[in-house]
């Protein structure tokens, strides 16, 4: 009878306790440093701070920059996630381990090797140069930094989207008659959507936070390439009280955009 | 006129599927076979969600199938109403838009279908849940909603399969006699897929027996009744089922089973022949010595599974000739039928019926 009461509460009252304990010593990991900085930032100076043309122009190549890797993302993620889901082909493992390797990889070494490859001496950079299309120093280069180390995370967030997609409700709509761009549009999608969501939040945070890959690749150009994180690194070197201040609008930005999709994660 | 011609050879993951099936007219023809006998992979196969390497199949004289080479129409251009297993009800769609969706795939405008569906879902004294989503709809609900969208197309073949299977024992029985009267006023080729003789018996003119990816048997409900062609399809129809050769010694037939020998009247069926033997459950004595009656054909058995209902019990028999006896419940207390215990059963040569294998 007490042994019934007692594993209906998840376990001894005891266990119970520490658990708690360690949980709120495990959060204060994440909530002091937010605190420190709330409270630390010398707000007298945010008026100027704020009115810096260097901290405008960061933020709005932050929000450009990370909403064109996105999109960039996505146009990576449909087909690569639909074809790793979907389909079964010799290499399929190792192409899931590829796309998992800017995950692991520390950013440096990534903007490093998108150099090798994209720089203006790199493998197919000649190509591109001649195409028009110049990455180094240049906001198409940040977004294509930020798209690298983040679409993976859209990539394997829709993979498992695919597997969570009744193959059944497919079927039964072809009987129906519908084409398969029908059957995308009128049920793959709308099961897809949570995955989309979180995916989709999930690559965005990645590629707003962005610093490494970014720095190395695409250099660190006020207005061009220099995103908030940068513009933060820079002015903690120089200035560092305008430098809290200024690490204060990322935050706000990014816990507005988790508010913004919470409830989708949550349900997602 | 309405027909089906379907030759289906495909290897599935456990069993090679080698089914044929032919169909005139207007006729529901249940699908019979115990669990993972193909029948699923079959009504796919016809409805186009499968590949098939080797066959034909052909509606109304229309070609679908004819492979290798040739014809494989896609599911969208077969002509086919499927309700599935589990219905697979779009749910986050409402009722009517699940009825209406394949009137909108083929090009009909969203009022027009929408009307259309709530028509079709008034046919079935349903209209009342046009607006609700299907998620939210009960089983007995779900089912009318699944076989309206099936039906709105008025497809030249209905496939049904396991339609009551997602239903609770209670809605089942007002499920099948639904579904018996929708069948009815439906013009084409009807299969229903099941495990459930009762099901079959009730709904379906015509039975097609599936065991192991093969087809065995098809005929009326009666024909396989009286001269079942397989162990299922006799367990279906309520007799024991034996196969053997016949021979004739001193003007008697003999029916030789295993290392059995079984006296049986053989009118019309000449010795030599390979022959199914027959005999009702009811047709079995049991009795604890060995008996000094008539019965010529008596058989040491053990007492296996022993299943009373409403007055009657059914024995299972291990021995020579394994069979299953039908006895009244107040005969097993008196005899003590309990498994395990050593008796002897008796088959009347009369009750024996032989037909060619």
């Amino acid at each position: 009878m007490s042994s019934a009461s007692r594993s209906r509460s998840g376990g001894v009252p005891l266990d119970r306790r520490v658990a708690v304990a360690l949980s709120i010593a495990g959060a204060s990991l994440f909530v002091l440093p937010i605190a420190g900085l709330l409270i630390r930032a010398p707000w007298s100076r945010a008026g100027d701070v704020v009115s810096d043309p260097v901290t405008f122009d960061a933020l709005r190549l932050s929000l450009v920059v990370s909403f064109a890797a996105l999109i960039l993302s996505f146009l990576i993620a449909i087909p690569l996630s639909w074809l790793l889901a979907r389909n079964e082909f010799p290499g399929r493992a190792l192409l899931r381990g590829l796309v998992a390797v800017p995950m692991v990889l520390p950013p440096v070494v990534g903007g490093v090797a998108l150099l090798e490859a994209f720089g203006r001496r790199g493998l197919v950079g000649g190509l591109l140069d001649d195409a028009g299309v110049i990455l180094s120093l240049s906001t198409a280069g940040a977004t294509v930094a930020a798209a690298f180390v983040a679409a993976p995370f859209l990539v394997f967030a829709l993979e498992a989207g695919y597997g969570a997609v009744d193959r059944r409700l497919e079927e039964a709509a072809a009987t129906l008659g519908a084409r398969p761009g029908r059957i995308f549009r009128t049920i793959t999608f709308p099961a897809l959507r949570p995955a989309i969501v979180a995916g989709g939040a999930l690559c965005w945070a990645r590629a707003f936070g962005e610093f490494g890959a970014t720095i190395t690749f695409a250099g660190n150009l006020q207005g061009r390439t220099q995103t908030m994180p940068l513009a933060v690194f820079q002015m903690l070197q120089n200035d560092p009280g305008a430098a809290v201040v200024m690490a204060v609008l990322p935050l706000v930005v990014s816990i507005g955009l988790l508010v913004l999709v919470r409830r989708r994660l949550v349900i997602g | 006129m309405t027909s089906l011609r379907a030759r289906v050879e495909l290897d599935a993951e456990s069993f090679h599927l080698s089914g044929r099936l032919d169909v005139d007219g207007r006729r529901t023809v249940a699908l019979l076979g115990p669990n993972g006998s193909g029948k699923t992979t079959f009504v796919r196969s016809l409805a186009g969600l499968i590949d098939v390497p080797d066959g034909k199949i052909e509606v109304d004289g229309l070609s679908w199938l004819d492979r290798p080479g040739g014809v494989d129409l896609p599911p969208q251009q077969r002509s086919v109403g499927v309700v599935f297993q589990d219905l697979s009800l779009f749910p986050h769609m409402s009722a009517a838009a699940n009825v209406a969706y394949g009137l909108r795939s083929r090009g009909a405008s969203r009022h027009g279908s929408e009307r259309a569906a709530i028509a079709w879902l008034a046919r079935f004294g349903s209209e009342h849940l046009a607006g609700r989503l299907a998620r939210s709809l009960s089983g007995g609900e779900a089912q009318k909603v699944a076989l309206a969208r099936a039906l709105i197309l008025e497809p030249r073949l209905l496939l049904l399969d396991e339609p009551l299977a997602s239903l609770d024992v209670e809605s089942r029985a007002d499920a099948r006699h639904f579904l018996a009267s929708a069948l009815r006023d439906f013009e084409g080729v009807k299969i229903i897929v099941t495990h459930d003789p009762v099901e079959a018996f009730a709904l379906a003119d015509g039975l097609a027996i599936m065991e192991a990816g093969r087809i065995v048997q098809v005929g009326a409900p009666s024909e396989i009744g009286l001269r079942p062609r397989s162990r299922y399809a006799a367990r279906v129809a309520g007799v024991n089922l034996l196969r053997g050769t016949l021979s004739e010694r001193d003007g008697i037939s003999i029916l030789t089973a295993g290392d059995a020998e079984i006296v049986v009247l053989a009118e019309g069926v000449p010795p030599g022949d390979e022959v199914f033997a027959t005999f009702p459950a009811n047709a079995v004595t049991l009795s604890s010595g060995r008996p000094h009656g008539s019965a010529r054909n008596v058989f040491p058995v053990t007492v296996g599974r022993v299943e009373s209902e409403g007055g009657r019990a059914r024995v299972a028999l291990r021995g020579r000739v394994p069979m299953t006896a039908e006895v009244t419940t107040r005969s097993v207390d008196e005899l003590g039928v309990r498994t395990g215990t050593e008796m002897w059963a008796a088959i009347k040569a009369t009750e024996i019926q032989v037909y060619p294998a």
